[in-house]
């Protein structure tokens, strides 16, 4: 089910969140995530039947493995072993055809591809009970209930697209009493970062998504200029997409009384590409530093070491977003940026002159770094977007001919929403010279001042006041975002 | 505090829900893919939505006669159809239509409370050869299935709304029944036209067996057109094989899928013939017409005046390219015979 959809917001939202409070208005409060368990379920299992055995299978075999630790049985063998399965399944599931393709490749030979459906979320819920289950192992975590578990692994706001929660910050609030009424307040901001999600999501990235998937099928129709917007519009599609999920996901929980982690910090602001991941999939990057890159050591062992644990975690950080060369070459790519980014750092404590880090220096350097981050995401998007490496190959080597001379018509056809005729006839705008492309430069900048120059949802939440004007724009959005659901496309996220 | 939040949560959802009921509300008054009822007199309504709006015009439109079948369907004028045969017909073309596309329509013609006395078919022979179950588009199954349920996605829909209720009734504009989907008056018909945008193909393959698509030809019409022929013995089916150009053939001749083609037409055609309530023209032989490029606008589609003549032919007693049980086999001899002599090449530059 998705949460852009009309059965999640006309049937499974209001039954999810109205059995929840009724059950614990009557003090059911085990029968209550009982109940949000088998929504969960009903959630995960409304995509394909199959996937739920997957999910219940992963949940059953983790939490024996939890047990076990907790009862300190072989701690480093059943930890091993715990983890060791969940990577199996994900690789059965997520790498094995890639696997045998690229051996296929390699050798001629032709041994045949699974061919399995890739189980939705895989890739979050996987990682988030193997943080768990080394948490389990260290010690840091208490006995859990099979059902609290349950509850944690599959809680339906953030099972398939995360954030990836960690057990400390989620169980407790699964069995805090005082979240268990509905409370206006954290109702009223849930529906509003519900709304403000789904607007991103369905007006902003759909939109910009049918000129992206249009272009990246006529790669090779289009010169430097066209491909250089098709980069761009991937670059505000993907986020858009991914942090509007997320902050649905926010906006659900927190209607809920769940504070779900905050996943996107205005990534585009970004002066470097460390920075950037301190913004971006902010879940993930934390899940990789405590259970991957500390564990190698971190930056303790020495600058050699270091970068070569960045360039691990980030290759790593490439598979598990896709099983591809395109994939790893991305992570790679954003390991040696990181890496030289930190080098840069060292040097220029050094050895730059004093004069770049005057204070007036400072803005201007960090607009020239965030204008570079950005330039440099552009370009390792069309890499993670694209289909191959040669297509990734075509597509860069055809933005840095600087050729071109108009923008395609069908590019800017996409941006000719049903909405905007009716103003654009009401002002005469199609009378205007390059009218066709008006849409396309105001859709684009708006979506570039929402990245670059307006506050993010969470920065605005303490001092958002709720009030007639906010509640019936509020009303507005939701209504254009519900009436735009019909035919809009799928999360991008949901393969990953 | 919690007082204030509950003042605008109940604001914010009595207003969603209330705008919400309205558009539903609109969309069932006006009906603009008529899912509930005929359209209504002093409503404009525009028609060039085939997926969304055939299912409408097949359960509540009054007629006694359809045309089913690909682009090649969608340039007939049915004004002519009551001219010449007196006949009350809606067209339900669909572009690329796959056989099961066929089906999925006629299941909805057959529900409707219209007493069908003719179905004028387009067989197109690169459609049937596909594996069954195949369709041209995926289908809107909230309007074509009875459950109410799924209506939401129809209710609920901006497209709807501003494109297909708003805008028609601000400018005005309404689609004659007889000129829906027509898109000839958009089209350029030129051999220059023609020959600028042919692919010409570049692989010559070994011809494949005769036999290559009979058993798909045989599933798909075992399993979308012949059940309806037997179900209706009282209705005439005009089976027809439009006229694509020389160049369609040139390709096929290329791809090496020539023969196997004309036999699955020779297949379908004696099946066909075997039933006393149906009809089969092959429009297909006519030479002087389909060598000259100027009748098209692409390697397949002609000008709308082929559709008319077409209908003129349906019309005509005695007409020279209506098959029968004896002549079927020399005519379609004689197109092969005149394919296997056919200079392609020299169809190749515009004169």
């Amino acid at each position: 089910m998705l949460f852009n959809s009309y059965i999640f917001i006309f049937l499974f939202l209001p039954l999810a969140l109205a059995g929840y409070f009724v059950l614990n208005h009557f003090k059911c409060y085990e029968l209550g995530k009982l109940f949000l368990v088998g929504m969960s379920l009903w959630f995960y299992a409304y995509f394909h039947l199959s996937y739920l055995w997957i999910l219940l299978c992963s949940i059953a075999l983790n939490y024996i493995c939890h047990l076990l630790l907790i009862h300190r049985f072989h701690t480093r063998f059943t930890a091993f072993a715990g983890i060791l399965l969940n990577i199996c399944i994900l690789y059965y599931f997520k790498y094995f055809d890639f696997v045998i393709e690229t051996i296929n490749g390699l050798t001629g030979s032709h041994i045949s591809v699974s061919g399995v459906l890739l189980p939705l979320g895989i890739s979050f819920f996987t990682f988030q009970q193997i943080g768990f289950l080394a948490d389990s192992a260290k010690g840091s975590v208490d006995r859990q209930k099979p059902l609290d578990y349950a509850l944690f692994v599959s809680f339906f706001p953030q099972l398939i697209a995360g954030p990836i929660v960690s057990h400390e910050e989620m169980l407790p609030q699964f069995s805090d009493i005082s979240k268990k009424r509905l409370s206006a307040e954290n109702f009223y901001f849930g529906l509003r970062i519900f709304i403000l999600g789904l607007g991103k999501k369905v007006l902003l990235a759909d939109t910009f998504g049918q000129a992206v998937y249009w272009g990246f099928q006529h790669y090779t129709a289009l010169d430097g200029l066209n491909t250089f917007l098709v980069a761009l519009f991937y670059t505000l599609q993907l986020y858009f997409d991914f942090s509007g999920y997320c902050d649905m996901a926010r906006g659900i929980g927190r209607m809920f009384n769940i504070q779900i982690p905050v996943n996107f910090l205005s990534p585009y602001k970004s002066a470097s590409i460390l920075e950037f991941w301190d913004r971006w999939h902010i879940t993930l990057t934390r899940f990789f530093t405590k259970y991957i890159y500390i564990p190698l050591g971190g930056n303790r062992r020495g600058i050699l070491r270091t970068c070569l644990n960045v360039l691990f975690v980030f290759c790593i950080s490439g598979l598990w977003h896709g099983a591809g060369w395109t994939f790893l070459l991305w992570g790679l790519l954003h390991g040696v940026f990181s890496v030289l980014t930190r080098l840069w750092r060292i040097l220029k404590s050094r050895f730059i002159p004093q004069a770049l880090s005057h204070p007036k220096a400072q803005p201007v350097l960090k607009m020239f770094g965030i204008l570079l981050t950005f330039l440099f995401l552009n370009i390792s998007w069309t890499l993670f977007r694209a289909e191959s490496l040669s297509q990734a190959g075509y597509m860069l080597r055809n933005i840095f001919t600087f050729r071109g001379t108009h923008i395609y018509a069908e590019l800017a056809g996409y941006f000719q929403l049903h909405e905007f005729w009716y103003i654009i006839k009401f002002f005469h705008l199609d009378a205007l010279p390059y009218a066709s492309y008006y849409c396309m430069f105001g859709i684009t900048a708006v979506a570039l001042v929402l990245i670059f120059a307006c506050r993010n949802l969470h920065e605005t939440e303490s001092s958002h006041r709720p009030g007639l004007i906010n509640t019936l724009s509020l009303t507005v959005l939701g209504v254009w975002c519900v009436l735009s659901l019909s035919g809009v496309s799928t999360f991008l996220y949901f393969n990953f | 505090m919690n007082i204030k939040y509950k003042r605008y949560i109940r604001t914010l959802l009595i207003c969603f829900i209330l705008i919400m009921i309205i558009s539903a509300t609109l969309t069932v008054v006006i009906d603009p893919f008529f899912h509930y009822h005929k359209p209504l007199k002093g409503m404009h309504y525009i028609i060039d939505n085939q997926l969304t709006q055939n299912p409408g015009i097949a359960k509540n439109f009054d007629y006694d006669s359809v045309i089913l079948g690909s682009s090649m369907t969608v340039n007939f004028d049915t004004d002519l159809f009551a001219k010449v045969m007196g006949l009350n017909t809606v067209k339900l073309s669909y572009n690329g239509a796959y056989p099961s596309d066929i089906d999925n329509i006629m299941q909805l013609v057959v529900q409707s409370p219209n007493e069908v006395s003719h179905v004028f078919l387009c067989i197109d022979i690169y459609t049937y050869k596909a594996p069954y179950g195949v369709t041209a588009y995926g289908i809107p199954d909230y309007l074509y299935d009875d459950s109410y349920l799924n209506d939401i996605f129809y209710l609920l829909n901006k497209d709807v709304l501003l494109d297909y209720i708003l805008a028609p009734q601000i400018q005005r504009e309404d689609t004659p029944l007889n000129e829906a989907y027509w898109n000839w008056p958009y089209m350029i018909y030129s051999a220059e036209w023609v020959m600028a945008n042919y692919e010409q193909p570049t692989i010559f393959a070994e011809p494949l067996p005769s036999d290559s698509y009979q058993s798909n030809i045989k599933e798909n019409m075992q399993k979308c057109i012949l059940p309806y022929i037997e179900a209706m013995p009282d209705t005439e089916f005009v089976a027809f094989f439009p006229p694509y150009s020389i160049l369609y053939w040139y390709s096929r001749y290329a791809d090496g899928s020539l023969a196997a083609e004309l036999a699955g037409e020779k297949q379908i055609i004696e099946e066909l013939l075997t039933y006393p309530n149906v009809r089969v023209y092959y429009f297909q032989n006519q030479y002087d017409f389909i060598i000259n490029l100027d009748n098209y606008t692409d390697y397949t589609h002609y000008s709308h005046e082929m559709n008319d003549q077409m209908t003129l032919w349906f019309a005509e007693e005695g007409c020279p390219y209506e098959l029968t049980t004896e002549n079927y086999e020399t005519i379609l001899n004689q197109m092969n015979a005149w394919l296997a002599e056919c200079d392609f090449k020299s169809y190749l530059t515009v004169p």
